[in-house]
């Protein structure tokens, strides 16, 4: 059990290091706009139907 | 006519339809009375299109390839405007745009912003960067769908007109756009709000990780050493949380008490620092119970709650509605002899231009020309007009009601007009409903009786099971929730305000809707509202001796002078000048714009004299006092007299259109159980046949606005609630006294200012849609004050009892809070039924 002594500390580090990341994300403007990004994985030009004569 | 509810897919939505024998457009999803007349080929299909501009828009996008925009999108496109061909930002140049957008110089190239409007989904954002990145010279272009905003960079001699024409082609509306003070604001806010939301969250994982172990160890038994580690390591964690995240209600609590006024942050604030409080001394002194985990997870959650309401406000007051205020406005600019439209921006100091009666004169300026009263209840709150002559000065955001008014500018074109305009929008958003008014003061009273309530509890507790008598005072404080009877309303309000806006009208102020679910009785007006405004002249008798085209100049030069609706059969008369002398002289004098000649105007027609003759147009009640050879015509239509030295010598017989969507409006008014009234100012047969073809239940004709006004009060008399659905001057006074009033598309400035409501699209259908929607959101108001209450009396007696542990109290605060705001977000995707 003692090891929690020393585990925790750890932990607590990457949890600050995890916060800083995402509050520079927020700052640098990362999440001004969530009804766009939501939907950027389906905006695949290559599913783009051409038509056959064009190429 | 109804759009077709939200689709699955469109291609699966058409299917259904056209099974049903009713199809509805492909692009925007409006319902096709009849089979369709324009097709377009989409993915090898033919896709039937409801008018040509859907079809132009259709076309383009198939055009370009991307054609997969309609296998994207989840909602249906904006109907575009009929007159799509043609370029409606002429007026932009480069200087202006760089006046009215954020647009800044980077090192190779320029950085413009844009407010769109129109778009519907994600898929019309991927829609316009496509179009917009195929433009040359566009290096990059990104969508933002929350602030409706585009940004792109460009090469330096790009001219960003070009994009918002692009743009405009694919059927979106398109305006340079500066981020307001108050927006910036908001951002930063929404910024803010986030931080605080992402360290509250972290906190809860950790210290919520650190309280499993200690209610693990509770059951298995965990030596105190252990024990306490967990304690000392939340401790931090908890404090942090509550002074970053949750340092906010401690702020508003204090702020507000300082004012003797009570918020729901007060009991949040007691409540945190009463647990954190006990936590802390019970870490200090290693006994008893610690609440960090509760108070973390209360936090978290409220936060949650807040960021999710405060989004769906930042998103409306990114108001669209800009984009129908700001676009160029209009302006007939006087040149020598000629008048020519120009767009605001582009006056400057001593231009001269025309102001008809009905319009705001939109600079500063004096009077070089003309006689009329001036309005300007805007600037001085003052309800009885000015009277103006030539060296009279007038502000710009007054209007002019009775004559037109040539004037000569004498201020540079800034933005004093749009700013006394944006004062007056922003009075009305400040205006709160009067339920929303008793929901606040029911929500202070509320908060004191919880205040009171968690002492008793704690009290009584104290006195039987002493340690049980913090958590249960606590949960008590933390579950009752006032915020779902504060936002019962205002939620709902600004849901409809958005989803109406989406239909094509806007909303003055929330009292509007409130107004509007409760009326009975519907006032319409004839010309303009359910007749498109536009005259023709079918037919001309000629009882003088000049030939028709020389009256029908002097009867077109007399009403170039009058902004009413009849002034349109005249405007595409010829210029020729007539033979005979007087006329000649009469027609150059009313053409003349440096002459101090103007026409006298009332409701009935127009006199003008000019050397020694008299001159009069108006019908026949105008022209009683004239010679007339022979009767006034029988003909259904609107006649006009034009006498000479009181002698008609000539009948022009009008005609207007019925609007396409007309008898659909009043007929679905009058199948709700409502009473239909036609008040109209015309009293020809052709009225009366007009109105004989529509369900009204009662008709007047040849009203003057005061007897309007008179007719009106009647039914206020009886007790009525009234709708006035109106365009003119005219209407004015009787849209400003009805309980609402809805101003069409085209109305006069005047009218636009006294309505509730203005309708932005070109047809009627907004105004049975905002109907409909005014009583679908007074349901959902019920609807939330019922849920709000009914938690509040069940929540409560059980946190009492101590049924209710704090962290459930915290979710269950939230979740009445978020309940009553999606309930209200239903209102948003109300089909245009």
């Amino acid at each position: 059990m003692s090891t929690l002594y020393f585990l925790i500390p750890i932990a607590l580090v990457f949890c600050v290091v995890t916060l800083k990341l995402v509050l520079w994300a927020i700052q640098s403007g990362q999440y001004r706009d969530l009804d766009r990004d939501a939907h950027i994985i389906f905006e695949d030009d290559s599913t783009n139907p051409k038509d056959p004569m064009d190429e | 006519m109804p759009k077709c509810s939200p689709m699955a897919t469109a291609s699966v939505q058409n299917e259904l339809n056209e099974k049903l024998g009713d199809a509805c457009c492909y692009h925007c999803g409006e319902h096709l009375a009849t089979p369709a007349l324009f097709f377009s080929v989409i993915n090898q299909t033919q896709q039937p299109m409801c008018c040509a501009g859907c079809k132009a828009v259709a076309d383009l996008i198939v055009e370009s390839g991307m054609s997969s925009f309609y296998s994207q999108r989840t909602h249906y496109a904006e109907t575009p405007p009929a007159e799509l061909g043609q370029n409606p930002y002429p007026s932009y140049d480069l200087s202006e745009l760089k006046l009215d957008s954020d647009h800044s110089a980077t090192t190779d190239g320029q950085k413009v912003l844009f407010l769109i409007g129109g778009m519907t989904c994600a898929a019309c954002s991927w829609l316009i960067e496509r179009q917009v990145l195929k433009t040359p010279g566009v290096k990059t272009a990104r969508v933002n769908l929350t602030e409706s905003t585009l940004s792109a960079d460009i090469d330096a001699n790009t001219d960003p007109v070009k994009l918002m024409q692009t743009v405009a082609e694919l059927g979106y509306r398109f305006q340079p756009f500066r981020r307001s003070e108050r927006t910036k604001l908001l951002a930063q806010e929404n910024t803010d709000m986030l931080k605080r939301l992402a360290v509250a969250g972290l906190g809860m994982m950790q210290v919520g990780m650190f309280a499993i172990a200690l209610h693990a160890g509770e059951l298995q038994g965990m030596a105190l050493e252990y024990q306490q580690l967990m304690r000392w390591v939340s401790l931090p964690i908890a404090v942090f949380v509550t002074v970053y995240s949750g340092g906010r209600f401690f702020v508003s609590a204090w702020s507000h008490i300082k004012y003797g006024a009570v918020v729901m942050d007060l009991p949040i604030a007691i409540a945190c620092s009463l647990a954190l409080a006990a936590s802390v001394y019970a870490t200090l002194s290693a006994t008893g119970e610690v609440y960090f985990d509760s108070v973390v997870m209360f936090i978290f959650f409220l936060l949650l709650a807040r960021y999710l309401e405060h989004r769906s406000r930042f998103k409306a007051s990114l108001s669209l509605q800009k984009i129908q205020d700001q676009l160029p406005r209009l302006a007939t600019r006087v040149r020598g002899n000629t008048t020519e439209q120009c767009s605001i921006k582009q006056l400057s100091y001593g231009d001269r231009i025309r102001i008809f009666a009905g319009d705001t004169i939109p600079l500063d300026g004096i009077v070089v020309r003309g006689v009329s009263d001036i309005d300007e209840s805007t600037f001085t709150g003052e309800s009885v007009p000015r009277s103006v002559r030539p060296d009279d000065t007038l502000f710009a955001g007054t209007v002019n009601i009775k004559q037109t008014l040539d004037l000569e500018i004498r201020s540079e074109p800034d933005s004093t007009k749009l700013k006394a305009l944006e004062d007056a929008i922003a009075y009305a958003e400040t205006q709160k409903p009067k339920v929303a008014q008793i929901a606040d003061q029911i929500a202070g009273v509320f908060i004191i009786g919880i205040l009171s309530i968690a002492c008793a509890t704690a009290y009584y507790w104290w006195q039987h099971q002493p340690e049980h008598a913090l958590w249960i005072a606590l949960s008590v404080l933390v579950v009752s929730c006032p915020c779902a009877l504060g936002l019962a309303t205002p939620a709902a309000l600004t849901a409809a305000a958005q989803r109406l806006r989406q239909l094509g009208a806007i909303i003055r102020g929330d009292n509007a809707i409130e107004r509007l679910s409760q009326i009975d009785t519907v006032i319409f007006d004839k010309t303009g509202t359910l007749t498109d405004g536009q005259f023709e002249c079918v037919e001309t008798i000629i009882l003088g001796e000049q030939p028709a085209e020389d009256y029908f100049a002097l009867a077109q030069a007399l009403q170039s002078h009058s902004a009413h609706p009849v002034a349109s059969a005249f405007s595409n008369a010829t210029h020729n000048d007539p033979t005979d002398a007087t006329l000649r002289t009469a027609i150059q004098a009313l053409r003349d714009p440096s002459a101090q000649y103007a026409p006298e105007r009332n409701a009935q027609g127009l006199s003008f004299e000019h050397v020694g003759h008299a001159y009069l147009l108006g019908n026949a009640a105008f022209l009683t006092k004239c010679t007339l050879e022979g009767q006034w015509p029988t003909q259904n239509l609107h006649w006009l007299g034009l006498s000479i030295d009181a002698r008609v010598v000539a009948l022009f017989g009008l005609r207007d259109k019925l609007r396409p969507d007309a008898s659909k409006l009043v007929n679905d008014f009058k199948s709700s159980g409502l009473r239909t009234v036609l008040l109209t100012g015309d009293a020809s047969p052709h009225a009366r046949s007009l109105a004989l073809k529509l369900p009204f239940d009662d008709a007047a004709f040849g009203l003057s606005p005061q007897a309007k006004l008179d007719y009106l009060s009647r039914l206020h008399q009886r007790g009525h609630k009234v709708l006035m659905v109106g365009d003119g001057i005219n209407d004015a006074a009787v849209l400003a006294q009805a309980d609402t009033g809805i101003a069409v598309s085209q109305a006069a400035d005047l009218a636009r200012a006294k309505a509730d409501i203005v309708v932005t699209n070109l047809d009627l259908k907004p105004i049975r849609w905002a109907h409909v929607l005014a009583r679908k959101t007074r349901t959902v108001i019920k609807q939330n004050l019922f849920w709000a209450l009914s938690y509040n009396v069940i929540a409560i007696p059980l946190a009492c009892l101590g049924h209710i542990p704090p962290w459930l109290a915290a979710i269950g605060m939230s979740l009445s809070s978020l309940i009553v705001v999606l309930n209200s977000l239903r209102l948003k995707t109300l089909a245009r039924a």
